[in-house]
């Protein structure tokens, strides 16, 4: 399948009084076109600096030190500001983490978006205005509520609008951060068969972050596994949950599976994870790995593919 | 509805602890006219009891007055009508002393140990306040080396953490603070309201594994209120569903997890189990639309208006808990 967006050796750090925190520390990957992309990992593993690098959103004390983002054909991180106008919204938008609570509360749902769309491409009022309509009845939300204000919307609705308002400009890659967190069961269903619905009609191709890869499950066509700030596993979804490969891939399933068992003790792996403004030798998940050997701890293993698509990075399986 | 339908079936259960009956909170939301109140229906005519030692979830969407009602079994809200007995003794017209007295007993963990911490007060000062209000200790000595102990209890390395502020932790340390803040009164009762909902799931199992631990070593009841069904299957020895202010079924953990015969506790279920591991998404219907206000609710059965099984009377007549099994509580015209 053909690339739309292509990460190489990519590096992100924050300087902060403490030093360097290399949040993210090397990371490679692509995402093809109209495929689901799944990034999963704990709070802190770099997985929302990945999304707002692709953006080129990373602000000091915050620095991509390194790699490349070829977005197709064109490289991300040396675009002019010019030039990034026209990728951001229009190429690739993203909704943020908590972003139902990013809606303006002063401003009717239906000219926020409308205003998106102004912003960004030369239309007049009325015509953003019917696009915004459209977009807003595309996710589900009346017509009679194109004049609420954000408050009067519930938080599924809030969550609809502002998918509406990432697809204002007909991206070709939408970034959704944690999309469903915050939101009920049922809502959460709705809001990911949403965006499925949304994927095949705008043809869109989709990188969806959560920490729970359960969510991610039924969703994603391949799962990538972050573990501070480097990438331990990536492979196709049924692939990953039938022959996980990684440690730490595994540990992640076996937490999860302990639910269905009433009263026993819930399994989590050991330990947590490391403090990332100190070098870490080896592998970052040695010190929690249950099958760690001797060269763990001085040899960092690099991603290597193991089996056709499938790539892990340790020192026992490579 | 009353109490005695909900009564244990045979003498092999442990008494209830908890007994409430005709619940309703409604809060006032402004007026709708020169005379006219409006009033959110938070809790609109629930009945149920709570049996000592086991664990009661309640499970439901935002709205749905899952907090309301443990906010009032804490009584941090006044109910607007109906009665809850604790041990056998009404709590709704508790004041002063004895609402003092009550309030040792039962304690509440909140959803984010962030909001629920005074972030100005350090750990040891958050865990030994209400010991020092409940008047347990006698001076700040022995406030320190209780404290102490809680936190070591609780998983916390002591000398790490005692002169922290709240922002100096992690998440899940957080919401061990709040634990340890809660048992420092020895409650009997906890309502936990989405303890782990804001956390990892590494990070979710060692909390639940140390609720799970404490209710054994101190004999404690739990009340969990949340949305994430996997959570509840796991902790919880009974279910209550609960849908715009009514509880419309109500069961044995595992019996819920596996046949609802509610239309909306199968819709909570099939939402949760289509991100099953790994498995394929299940085609069930999605509940189209969302929970209505509860400022003006559907009359009748309160979710006919997104129901697909609805029958004529659903929109006129309002379903009654039934037992339709041993121990299986349902309130529903046309069960499924």
């Amino acid at each position: 399948m053909e690339t739309l967006l292509e990460v190489k050796d990519l590096s992100v750090s924050y300087f902060t009084r403490r030093g360097e925190i290399k949040a993210v520390d090397g990371i490679s990957f692509n995402i093809r076109r109209g495929e689901i992309f799944g990034i999963a990992g704990e709070s802190g593993c770099g997985k929302s600096t990945i999304a707002m690098s692709i953006l080129r959103l990373i602000r000091p004390p915050g620095r991509i030190v390194d790699g490349e983002i070829i977005f197709d054909g064109t490289n991300v991180l040396q675009m002019s500001q010019e030039e990034l106008r026209n990728f951001r919204w229009k190429k690739v938008s993203m909704v943020f983490q908590g972003a139902m609570n990013s809606l303006n509360p002063v401003h009717r749902i239906g000219s926020q978006i409308a205003e998106a769309i102004l912003i960004h491409d030369d239309v007049s009022r009325r015509e953003a205005l019917n696009r915004a309509e459209e977009l807003l009845t595309l996710v589900g939300i009346e017509r009679s509520r194109l004049k609420d204000y954000p408050h009067q919307l519930s938080g599924g609705m809030r969550q609809r609008a502002v998918i509406a308002m990432a697809l204002a400009l007909n991206p070709k890659l939408l970034i959704a951060d944690e999309p469903t967190t915050a939101l009920d069961v049922v809502v959460q269903r709705q809001v990911l068969d949403l965006l499925m619905d949304m994927k095949r009609r705008f043809d869109l191709s989709l990188i969806f972050i959560s920490h729970d890869i359960s969510t991610m499950a039924g969703l994603s066509d391949r799962i990538a596994i972050m573990y501070a700030g480097r990438l331990m596993e990536l492979a196709d979804t049924k692939e990953l949950f039938s022959s996980p490969l990684h440690a730490y891939t595994r540990g992640l399933i076996k937490s999860l599976t302990g639910f269905v068992h009433k009263g026993r003790r819930l399994w989590s792996i050991p330990g947590s994870p490391p403090d990332l403004d100190a070098d870490i030798p080896g592998c970052s998940f040695e010190p929690r790995c249950q099958e760690r050997s001797d060269r763990c701890s001085s040899n960092t293993p690099g991603l290597m593919e193991v089996e056709p698509h499938h790539y892990v990075a340790c020192n026992r399986v490579t | 509805m009353t109490a005695m339908t909900l009564s244990p079936p045979n003498a092999l259960h442990k008494p209830s602890m908890f007994e409430a009956e005709g619940l309703k909170v409604y809060f006032s939301a402004g007026r709708s006219g020169l005379f006219a109140r409006k009033y959110v229906h938070a809790v609109d005519g629930v009945s149920f009891l709570i049996r000592e030692g086991e664990v009661f979830g309640l499970v439901g969407e935002s709205g749905s007055g899952k907090t309301t009602i443990g906010r009032v079994l804490c009584r941090l809200t006044s109910p607007t009508s109906g009665t809850i007995s604790f041990e056998g003794k009404d709590i709704t017209k508790l004041r002063g002393e004895r609402l003092k007295r009550y309030r040792r007993q039962v304690q509440m963990i909140f959803q984010d140990p962030y909001e629920s911490l005074n972030p100005y007060s350090t750990v040891v000062d958050a865990v030994t306040f209400p010991m020092r209000v409940q008047g347990l200790v006698d001076n700040r000595n022995q406030a320190r080396r209780d404290c102490e102990e809680l936190l070591d209890r609780v998983g916390l390395r002591r000398h790490d953490v005692m002169s922290k502020y709240p922002h100096e932790l992690s998440g899940g340390e957080r919401q061990r603070v709040s634990i340890a803040r809660a048992l420092a009164v020895r409650p009997r009762f906890i309502v936990a309201d989405e303890p782990v909902s804001m956390l990892d799931i590494s990070i979710q199992a060692g909390i639940l594994n140390l609720m799970m631990d404490l209710k054994k070593e101190y004999g404690l009841t739990y009340m969990l209120i949340t949305h994430d069904l996997r959570v509840t299957q796991y902790m919880c020895d009974r279910i209550a569903v609960m849908y715009l202010g009514k509880m419309v079924e109500l069961a044995p953990g595992e019996e819920l997890m596996k046949h609802q015969f509610h239309p909306y506790s199968q819709l909570l279920v099939s939402s949760a189990a289509s991100f099953e591991l790994g498995g394929e998404r299940k085609e069930t219907w999605s509940g189209k639309g969302e929970i209505p206000s509860a400022i003006d609710p559907p009359s009748g059965c309160r979710f006919h208006p997104r129901c697909p099984f609805r029958v004529e009377e659903c929109d006129r007549e309002e379903p009654q808990l039934r037992m339709i099994r041993p121990d299986h509580y349902l309130s529903c015209f046309n069960p499924q």
